[in-house]
């Protein structure tokens, strides 16, 4: 038992007034800049919530997931549709969508039982390829390539916020939300449980823990949160197509690379591996956007030579150690 | 409860605190911005503009504007599959310089901005959100993807800001409503209805269609299917493709197993040589009806001998490796441009002549506008009447109160794959037209 | 009868499946690795012989060249990427070979360009007709050449000094060592055989009226994930027979069912593997093994 709490413990975050700190820049943000930059702010706080959906899954447990931009794209077509075509309040849309990423996720768990490691990363693989396929067939209702216009969130005239600054701080109270329930979870039973599972699961299922329960409700969250993430996307940027990188493989490798890049601390990780996915390449980009592709993989790259917990990772953790096998782990020390 | 519950609970309402307070202090934040005002708001004197202007949510009127210079910025296909079609930039800028050398637009300079969107339409959005907003760009200029146009169009709708000479003949563009874009392509409707025409004339009993899936196909389609039914002749087979796909081998066996007299080619970029190359393969041997983009020197040149031959398109500018204006003087000024402004480019491609040609009708827009602003420019670009020297003889950009179809004419002409060049023919019989000759199509978009 | 004729095409393509597929398991069976970036590897082989072929090169030439640059890339590749990272955990071999995916993308659409080009064919035009039913002679040239090559790795692995040793260290890594076989040696053979073999998979497609451009391999590589999972992913005949086996159901689903166009390849995909993970997780010829997490 010691040994388990010795890893529950495992400080993968930054301390409260770390966390703290960057609430507060965060929330300051949209009134020091100009409405451009705060659009620009309010799209990285969306990769961030994807982020942090996919951190729950591979963070936690280390199933890589390489499908995550599928539940991006049910979470953005979703709200998309719902907004456009019926009369549902946005807040109910988003919730929706967050409950058909959560319902989608569960059944992809479902397989996933049986199915891991290199499994997992290959049918998520085929799963974000099959999205936009799936999304052109159903061209009629979603529009296909040609794309869906959603009308975005914005406040009413007599509103003291202007409509950049009202869309950014509403994304940022999502990801706040999720982000402090993740630390809940992370410091209750059932994350304690995750993160044994993820360790190694024949000792956590010896412990008692509910391996099957655990891993399907963990896909459901994980795809729920990225769902989320998709909605907001759609409301706030006001457009969605199967063309769009982040319902496509290359959104999952996005998604990956910031969690790589930025380390699994709750707040702190995806927002940072967020921020340099988003920016990073753009400012490459005005001179050549392949080019910015290839910084972009090589950072990845050397990151996981280097540095493979991330630049937020304040520990070694399990990345550095040895794969697991079937071996049980050692017994406690006397 | 043991220990760590505890903790865990005194955790718990810590952090509820903390964002309970944050989320106050947010709020109290809210109320005084710390930000400058937002945008002007100001609309143009002039009553007639004035109504344009009315209903903008946001309208700076002389954004990209200053003594000297006028900024003007354009996204379209740098990379990715439709990238020949990108190649446009090269006549834009390098017509765009030679005005600049002369002095410019009453001394002020055009400055292009360039970005990529690779065809996707998000990233065009993006990227017209970071011209207008970061790059304060005047006006959009020759943006390219029917799908990236419809895209931005409601933004730039409601903040007024032109959407100048758009690289897209889909009639949803050339509606009243979208006062603020203008196209620069005759309409694909019309292309479709000339060519079904044509398919009638030649005694085509049977149709089938491949078309690319999306705004642009159906476009096409949309017209075609009209004109044939309207005559009676059948539609039997529709397939479609998706753009980017790298390969259309099983819908184009689809369309050799059902045979039809004749073929429409709604299609795009590298699919056009597939799907010909397809055909010709297949040994089924229809009439070929091709919209106008899949004809540009570079598509053409992918295909396999024999390929595509006696196919109908249409054309509207005058094509740069067509021998018949090897000594146009049109022609003789675009390529010593090229040379001096854009060495890297192909004077031969098409789409580098149409870009010369956007330039052309981009500056005569912008020197007759009464006022250099946005409205004063949209106006004129409303008004327009302009004969360019690279159009067709007979062909001429017209615009007016009641005529939001700037080209309603093009000139049908036929592939012949031997020699690798264009005749022209005869829109009402099919037949060729002797050399030199030019009869037109004219039409309008049956807006389907 | 077009199902015939579907069929007919779909062994072709399914030849090519077949060929990736097999690759990815030379690759998996040396380091224990599935390399996500084995497409984007053999489009930058297909690159390659375009620019060979553009300096004037014969296309049977250029792809003989193309074949042995690749093998040593592949190699160099294993040397300096993927070795440092097989000690580490799972996840981080996962996301290397994802992010060996990102930058051969990149290289490709740096180096080559986005614009598709045709690659002069390998084999003639024309086809013959057989009861109505069209065969090229490139589809059958494509068929021979993966046979070939097929036959010549196995007669590689099973009669050369240096294929029984690749075996062993594939089997049995501890016991090797002890034996002398440089097992790192071995690891750099696998990949440089998996991205020769990529190579012919990769030229091989431009002669299925395909053109190359950046992301070429990236549906071929789906079907491919889905033939290794057929057939096991250590299995090389699993590989071939998957491979063949996803082309012809790929061909007739989409040609065939109302409502499903040609991308939808893809779900037609996910739902194979779906099924197989879930009735029979380690494919038709894979060996039933303890799973690793």
């Amino acid at each position: 038992m010691p040994e388990l709490i010795k890893s529950a413990k495992s400080r993968r975050n930054l301390t409260w007034a770390g966390n703290a700190a960057i609430v507060v820049l965060l929330i300051l943000i949209p009134f020091f800049f100009e409405p451009f930059r705060v659009s620009q702010f309010a799209q990285i706080l969306v990769i961030a919530l994807a982020v942090m959906g996919l951190n729950l899954l591979t963070g936690f447990t280390g199933q890589v997931s390489v499908g995550h931009s599928a539940f991006f794209g049910f979470g953005a077509y979703t709200v998309g549709l719902l907004q456009e075509r019926t009369a549902l309040p946005t807040g109910l849309n988003l919730l929706i969508g967050l409950a058909v990423g959560g319902i989608t996720g569960a059944i992809i768990g479902l397989p996933s039982l049986r199915i891991k490691g290199t499994h997992l990363a290959i049918i998520t693989l085929v799963l974000a390829a099959a999205f936009p396929s799936l999304i052109s067939m159903l061209s009629e209702y979603t529009g296909g390539t040609q794309g869906l216009r959603v009308e975005r969130i914005t406040p009413d005239p007599g509103f003291p916020l202007a409509a950049d600054q009202a869309r950014y701080l509403a994304v940022l109270a999502a990801v706040l939300i999720i982000a402090a329930c993740v630390f809940f979870l992370d410091r209750s039973r059932t994350g304690r449980a995750l993160r044994a599972l993820g360790d190694n699961e024949t000792a956590a299922v010896t412990f008692g823990v509910r391996s099957s329960r655990l891993r399907v409700g963990v896909f459901a969250a994980s795809a729920a949160i990225t769902a989320l993430a998709g909605g907001l996307f759609v409301v706030t940027t006001g457009f969605i197509s199967s063309g769009t990188s982040l319902v496509t493989i290359v959104g999952s490798v996005e998604f990956l690379t910031a969690l790589v890049i930025g380390g699994r601390a709750i707040l702190a990780g995806p927002l940072l591996g967020a921020a340099i996915v988003e920016l990073l390449p753009n400012q490459v980009s005005q001179t050549s956007p392949e080019l910015a592709h290839l910084v972009y993989g090589a950072i990845l790259i050397f990151i996981l030579l280097v540095a493979p917990n991330g630049i937020s990772g304040l520990h070694p953790s399990r990345w550095f150690r040895r794969p697991n096998t079937e071996k049980p782990s050692p017994a406690p020390s006397a | 409860m043991n220990t760590q519950s505890r903790t865990s609970s005194r955790r718990i309402r810590r952090t509820t605190t903390l964002v309970a307070g944050l989320a106050g202090l947010a709020l109290v934040a809210s109320g005084c911005s710390m930000r400058g005002g937002s945008s002007d708001t100001t609309a143009s004197t002039d009553s007639a503009v004035g109504d344009a202007t009315a209903d903008c949510v946001t309208y700076d009127p002389t954004a990209g504007v200053t003594d000297d210079s006028i900024k003007i910025g354009t996204t379209l296909s740098v990379t990715g599959s439709l990238a020949t079609a990108g190649t446009i930039r090269y006549g834009m800028q390098a017509y765009i310089d030679s005005v600049n050398d002369e002095g410019g637009i009453d001394g002020r300079k055009i400055d292009l901005v360039v970005r990529d969107d690779g065809y996707d339409p998000t990233k065009a959005a993006t990227n017209v959100n970071e011209l207008v907003n970061n790059e304060k760009v005047f006006a959009l200029f020759g943006q390219l993807g029917t799908a990236n146009i419809l895209a931005v169009q409601p933004d730039l709708e409601e903040n007024c800001v032109p959407n100048l000479l758009v690289q897209s003949g889909a009639p949803v563009l050339v509606e009243p409503d979208n006062y603020w874009t203008l196209s620069q392509y005759p309409s694909y409707a019309l292309e479709g209805e000339v060519l079904a025409k044509t398919a009638i004339a030649q005694g085509a009993k049977t149709v089938s269609i491949i078309s690319q899936n999306d705004d642009f196909g159906k476009a096409y389609t949309g017209a075609l299917i009209k004109t044939l039914e309207d005559a009676g002749v059948e539609v039997t087979k529709q397939t479609t493709y998706e753009a980017g796909s790298p390969s259309v081998d099983s819908q184009v066996t689809q369309l050799a197993d059902d045979g039809a007299d004749a073929v429409l080619v709604a299609a795009l970029g590298t699919a056009c040589p597939q799907i010909l190359n397809g055909i010709h393969a297949s040994g089924w041997e229809p009439q070929i009806l091709t919209t106008a983009l899949c004809t540009s020197k570079g598509l053409l040149s992918l295909l396999d001998p024999g390929a595509g031959d006696g196919g109908i398109s249409s054309a509207f500018y005058k094509s740069p490796s067509d021998p018949r204006w090897a000594d146009d003087e049109a022609l003789a000024t675009y390529r010593a441009a090229l040379t001096k402004y854009a060495p890297e480019a192909d004077p031969n491609e098409d789409y580098v002549l149409d870009g010369w040609l956007e330039g052309q009708l981009l500056v005569d827009i912008l020197k007759s506008a009464k006022t250099m602003d946005r409205a004063g420019v949209m106006e004129s670009a409303r008004n327009a009447n302009i004969s360019a020297d690279t159009l067709l003889p007979g062909i001429e950009f017209q615009t007016g109160p009641d005529k939001y179809e700037p080209l309603t004419s093009v000139q049908l002409r036929r592939f012949d794959a031997a020699t690798k060049t264009f005749v022209f023919v005869d829109p009402e019989t099919g037949e060729d037209l002797p050399a030199g000759e030019v009869k037109l199509a004219t039409g309008s978009a049956t807006g389907s | 009868m077009l199902i015939l004729q579907l069929i007919v095409d779909g062994f072709g393509k399914g030849a090519i499946y077949a060929a990736l597929a097999l690759a990815i398991v030379v690759a998996n069976r040396s380091t224990g690795l599935i390399n996500f970036a084995q497409g984007e590897f053999a489009t930058l082989s297909a690159m390659f012989t375009v620019l060979l072929t553009s300096l004037g090169m014969n296309v049977w030439f250029a792809l003989l060249i193309a074949v042995g640059v690749s093998f040593i890339g592949g190699a160099v590749v294993q040397f300096l990427l993927v070795r440092p990272v097989l000690k580490r955990a799972h996840v981080v071999q996962i996301m290397m070979t994802i992010g060996l995916y990102v930058v051969a993308n990149a290289i490709g659409e740096i180096t080559f360009g986005p614009t598709p080009k045709p690659l002069a064919p390998l084999f003639p035009d024309g086809s013959f007709d057989v009861g109505g039913v069209r065969i090229s002679y490139a589809l059958v040239g494509v068929i021979l050449l993966q046979v070939v090559v097929i036959t010549a790795l196995s007669l590689f692995f099973a009669r050369t000094k240096l294929g029984l040793g690749f075996r062993a260290v594939a089997t049995a890594p501890e016991a090797s060592r002890i034996v002398g076989i440089r097992v790192g040696r071995m690891h750099m053979v696998g990949w440089g055989l998996a991205a020769a073999l990529g190579a012919v998979a990769g030229v091989s497609l431009t002669n299925l009226n395909v053109y190359v451009q950046p992301s070429m391999m990236t549906t071929v590589l789906v079907y491919s994930l889905a033939a290794v999972t057929i057939g096991g992913y250590d299995s090389a005949i699993g590989a071939i027979v998957g491979g063949v086996l996803m082309g012809v159901i790929e061909t007739l689903v989409t040609s065939l069912v109302p409502g499903f166009t040609a991308e939808a390849g893809m779900i037609v995909s996910l739902v194979v593997i779906v099924a197989v993970l879930l009735i029979r997780p380690q494919g038709l010829f894979g060996r039933e093994r303890v799973s690793r997490a």
